[in-house]
């Protein structure tokens, strides 16, 4: 038996490719997360939802959720796979107006359709950003936020990613419409996330009881990939 | 059968190939790429804030205002800043009344730097993740801007954001917050390739004091922006 010394190589990701010699430090071999070099090809997008300081109201009326009317729709084509990678939410929430008042939120998933042609007339159209920032426009997502009409075909609710729930109750014997709620965020950074193949709809939500309301900020990381990247494994 | 002896390049100038590590029960050793951009040296870290004194936020001294950012890490023609860990810890203050509100806001403007200058704020001077390299941060960075900052930065996206109201049953002044902090550490970092700006702020209706820390890389955009 014989032992060959191997000096790895690998082919670039540029336009020409290259082989490019594979590196290491102490012996460990340097290596780069797929789903970074997703976002260093392009591949990733990054939406906010709110201004710098006034957040968007979730629920349907302006309270609790409605289905039809989601805070965050992500229509997701056929040929694109999404992939979510972080979606981070924070509430302003509201005066308690009673025992038993709640706020949620929500991610939803709709594995087999796209919502709606958004007009913008009961929505806001969200252009999404690329997070390798020279990269302008183009991204296969068709996004809106703030929806305050009934979208044409409701979302099914295949799968909740995220449910954040905080309900309220006034221990003492005092009145609870004068009563602090704690922060409200919610962090969903899954570690192995789902592929959602289009056609399909990422969508989510916040709401709450309280005839006042219940707004919230919002900002997301995904990534838009080609189907065939994915659906020719076995 | 012949054994291949697995091997790759060091970064050291004119380095060649050296063996490949592994454990005894047969594990290939790895290493993040963004780690070994910390240990060749393009990794920085900048604080905000003295030892137990925070920085004054908001415009004049309460609500956040986009032309009073509280950090700025401006990233220059050539430069590609990637986020690695943004910290940033409120004192928050009394409350004065009812709804009072206290926010931290993460952002990115992603086509142009402020071309801040000392007057605008304080010059911080990033230090290098590899302690034994001194100075040479190709990013400006500046704490604690009030109003001058030569271009205020456009918010293009958010990265993270914080926000508290308070309500009390009785009277709200003289009134607790609980804590407020934020912590942006995400598992997949956005790259800002410059020119462009990240800035940070906090802020609120009434006066919030708060401290900062960021990690970043700092590394030549051709390793980013040859890639398709």
């Amino acid at each position: 038996m014989t032992t060959v010394d191997t000096q790895l190589q690998a082919t670039s990701y540029t336009p020409d490719p290259v082989l490019a010699d594979l590196r290491e430090i102490d012996g460990a071999l340097i290596t780069d997360d797929w789903i970074d070099a997703q976002i260093l090809r392009g591949r990733g997008w990054q939406i906010n939802i709110g201004d710098l300081t006034t957040p968007i109201r979730g629920g349907g009326a302006g309270t609790v959720f409605d289905e039809d009317q989601p805070e965050l729709i992500v229509d997701i084509p056929k040929g694109t796979t999404c992939i979510p990678l972080r979606m981070h939410m924070q509430g302003e929430v509201v005066l308690g107006a009673a025992d038993d008042d709640f706020c949620e939120y929500i991610i939803t998933v709709d594995r087999t359709a796209i919502n709606d042609a958004f007009s913008g007339s009961t929505e806001t159209i969200e252009v999404p950003l690329n997070m390798r920032t020279d990269i302008i426009g183009g991204c296969p997502l068709t996004v809106a936020s703030a929806v305050t009409g009934n979208i044409t075909a409701a979302p099914t609710r295949s799968m909740e990613l995220m449910r954040h729930v905080v309900g309220f109750d006034v221990a003492i014997a005092g009145t609870p419409t004068e009563t602090f709620w704690q922060n409200f965020d919610v962090l969903y950074e899954p570690k192995t996330p789902p592929m959602i193949v289009g056609p399909a709809t990422l969508n989510a939500y916040w709401g709450t009881n309280i005839s006042g309301g219940f707004s919230a900020f919002m900002q997301v990381s995904l990534l838009a990939i080609p189907s065939e990247t994915l659906v020719e494994l076995a | 059968m012949t054994d291949a002896l697995v091997q790759a390049k060091g970064y050291a100038s004119g380095a060649t190939a050296s063996d490949l590590k592994a454990l005894p029960d047969g594990a290939l050793v790895v290493g993040d790429w963004l780690d070994a951009m910390i240990a060749r040296g393009f990794g920085w870290h900048t604080t905000v804030g003295a030892f137990s004194t925070g920085i004054v936020g908001g415009g004049a001294g309460t609500v956040m205002l986009a032309t009073d950012p509280e950090l700025v890490i401006e990233v220059p023609l050539g430069q590609t800043m990637v986020p690695l860990r943004i910290g940033v810890q409120l004192e928050l203050p009394l409350t004065n009344a009812d709804d009072d509100e206290s926010e931290i806001l993460i952002t990115v403007d992603r086509t142009q730097v402020g071309g801040s200058v000392a007057a605008d704020g304080t010059v911080e001077i990033p230090l290098n993740m590899r302690t034994d390299i001194g100075s040479g941060c190709p990013c400006d960075v500046l704490s604690a801007l009030t109003g001058a900052a030569a271009i205020t930065p456009t918010r293009s996206f958010d990265l993270a954001h914080r926000t508290s109201v308070v309500d009390v049953q009785g009277s709200s002044t003289s009134t607790l917050w609980t804590e407020s902090h934020l912590l942006y550490e995400p598992k997949h970092p956005i790259y800002i390739v410059g020119p462009a700006t990240l800035a940070v702020y906090w802020g609120g209706t009434v006066a919030t004091s708060g401290f900062a820390q960021a990690e970043f890389l700092s590394i030549p955009s051709s390793l980013v922006t040859e890639l398709v």
